[in-house]
């Protein structure tokens, strides 16, 4: 039993278009990075789609306008979908 | 020719101008990696001195990584840029063997020939001469000619500085950045204040030396520069060659400036090439100096009572329902059902250890300050099991296994094209099974380890930096070869953020 209390966290993921590189995601992690709460943040690129992994603190529900408002802030990218933790 | 200018010296000068170029802007790239400098050693955010990002970081630790503070300098500035830490601490390893190596002809040719005596002050008379000067200086007015025989005093003062106290300060403390020298003389680090006192000297010795490249550059071209640039560039002190000099001095720093930042681009156009490039260069110093280092216990070393870090940095969190369901379910059944996987890879057998079997296995406790990459550091208790006594318990080394594979419940951060990430990886060589302090950690501080920090087993190998010491682990391995695995670069930091093998510096 750990006797500390590690917060416990969650990833809610988002799927991204407009991100074709590695500086793209570059570019999209600093800015999401700015956004509260946002503790982790991990990109994977597949058959042409891009899924953003942000990790955080499973009792706060992040602000998807915030991320999709920082997503767009770093360029032609957008947020076109969302799941929850685990999707 | 003038004899106080001969070709060693100019050439010396010239080479150590390419190389300080090189060794600042990669400097620049590590330190934008963690733009915050301490000098308190458990380097909670907001107790910094100074800080070069406006990014405010959580108090609560485990909820962020230390990767968000890291920021993207242009190919311009660093060397090589757009956040690569990796590759900048491969080009300032380069730089700084080939600058010391220079700096080392340099200084012994100056002292072999005598010409030491027209840079080192010999008389007191220096600091009046050197005041006035400065005095005439911030008249925007120019010392006359005759005062430079060939430096004036001031000159004398900030030479003799740059050569025998910030160039040694840098390299002393350049080499207290090093996990294997400061495990086998953790004395050293103890004379320094920390490693964050250090790493903030190295700080303030770069930025003096970059005071002082502007200040000097500036002045070799605004004062008595018809006596200057012959100098430098024909050992002549020849005025009327003046306007040859100055269009090949000018031309030389407009094509050193042109390769530093080529270098930059042609790094990130192929980072694998120069990775293999730059760590087999590199390697021969780890080789030469650093191998045979073997960590000593902190007890042996007096160090048992060395102040604990109230914070630790991670720069990788907890695996989530994503990245690993079964690590979360152990984690909430409080780790019962948890086993070690201990296989050698090699002749296909394995083995699996609970964690009550992991804790009957003979006991190692030692205080280390762990070191990332990045520049954080922490000072804890570590208590565990030997890597190499867990491994025994397959029998003896397998013949040909040269490795040990150490995989995680977490998966990378990140792939090094955005390929979907895989387990979390490090190898260590053989020979870093014989370190006492090579363990299987199951507390940190006398409690169970965190879970942001590697709950319930992590590794540590304390001649490393911490890219090394695998969280969340879940597989012990002997292996062959690292090639056979991942991107075949020896883990997931050296595949993905093309790290060094060797994390001993």
């Amino acid at each position: 039993m750990s006797l500390t209390l590690d917060p416990m966290l969650s990833a809610t993921i988002y799927e991204l278009s407009g991100l074709t590189t590695d500086m793209h995601t570059k570019r999209v992690k600093d800015k999401v990075y700015d956004v509260p709460e946002v503790g982790g943040c991990a990109f994977e690129m597949q058959d042409g789609r891009t899924f953003m992994f942000l990790k955080h603190k499973s009792d706060v529900e992040l602000d998807d306008d915030a991320i999709t408002a920082a997503v767009r802030s770093a360029g032609s990218f957008d947020v076109i979908g969302r799941g929850g933790a685990g999707a | 020719m003038d004899p106080d200018f001969p070709l060693w010296l100019r050439a010396t000068h010239l080479i150590n101008f390419v190389l300080i170029g090189i060794l600042l802007r990669s400097g620049w790239e590590i330190i934008a990696s963690l733009p915050r400098l301490w000098w308190r050693n458990d380097c909670a955010p907001g107790t910094e001195w100074i800080r070069f990002t406006s990014r405010k970081l959580p108090k609560e630790p485990g909820v962020y990584t230390s990767l968000m503070d890291e920021k993207s300098l242009s190919p311009i500035i660093g060397l090589p840029g757009r956040e690569n830490i990796g590759l900048a601490r491969h080009w300032h390893g380069f730089g700084v063997m080939l600058w010391v190596l220079n700096g080392i002809v340099y200084v012994a040719l100056l002292l072999g020939t005598g010409l030491w005596r027209r840079i080192v002050p010999t008389s007191w008379d220096v600091f009046p001469e050197a005041w006035h000067s400065f005095t005439v200086y911030a008249g925007f007015g120019m010392p006359s000619v005759e005062l430079f025989t060939p430096y004036d005093a001031l000159q004398k003062l900030a030479y003799t500085g740059v050569i025998f106290v910030i160039a040694p300060l840098m390299i002393l403390t350049g080499l207290a950045m090093s996990p294997a020298i400061r495990g086998r003389f953790p004395w050293y680090l103890r004379l320094w204040g920390g490693y964050q006192k250090a790493r903030s000297l190295h700080f303030l010795g770069m930025f003096a030396m970059c005071i002082f490249i502007v200040i000097h550059v500036g002045l070799v071209f605004i004062v008595h520069p018809e006596h200057n640039l012959p100098h430098m560039v024909f050992g002549a002190d020849d005025p009327s060659r003046y306007a040859q000099a100055f269009t090949i001095a000018v031309l030389t720093v407009a094509a050193v400036i042109a390769l530093w930042i080529a270098l930059s681009y042609l790094t990130l156009a192929n980072r694998p090439a120069f990775h293999r490039f730059l760590v087999s260069f590199t390697e021969i110093g780890r080789k030469l100096f650093l191998n045979r280092m073997r960590p000593v216990l902190s007890e042996d070393a007096g160090l048992a009572k060395m102040p604990l870090s109230q914070w630790h940095w991670t720069n990788g969190l907890p695996p989530t329902d994503d990245e690993s369901p079964e690590w979360i379910h152990l984690r909430d059944s409080d780790w019962d059902g948890w086993t070690l996987t201990v296989a050698d890879r090699l002749n296909g057998t394995e083995k699996t250890l609970t964690l009550d079997e992991l804790k009957a296995l003979p006991r190692t406790d030692y205080v280390a300050t762990h070191t990332c990459m990045q520049g954080w550091s922490a000072t804890s208790k570590w208590s565990g099991v030997r890597l190499s006594e867990v491994l025994g318990l397959l029998g003896p080394r397998p013949e040909g296994a040269d490795y040990v594979m150490v995989e995680s419940f977490g998966l990378a951060q990140k792939m090094v094209d955005n390929r979907p990430r895989e387990p979390f990886y490090a190898v260590i060589p053989v020979a870093e099974l014989d370190e006492r302090t090579t363990i299987l950690a199951y507390e940190r501080n006398g409690n169970p380890i965190e879970e942001y920090l590697g709950a319930p087993v992590r590794l540590r190998v304390e001649s490393n930096h911490g890219y090394k010491h695998v969280k969340w682990v879940k597989s012990v391995s002997w292996i062959h070869d690292y090639a056979e695995y991942g991107d075949g670069r020896g883990g997931t930091r050296e595949d993905s953020a093309f790290q060094a093998f060797n994390g001993r510096i």
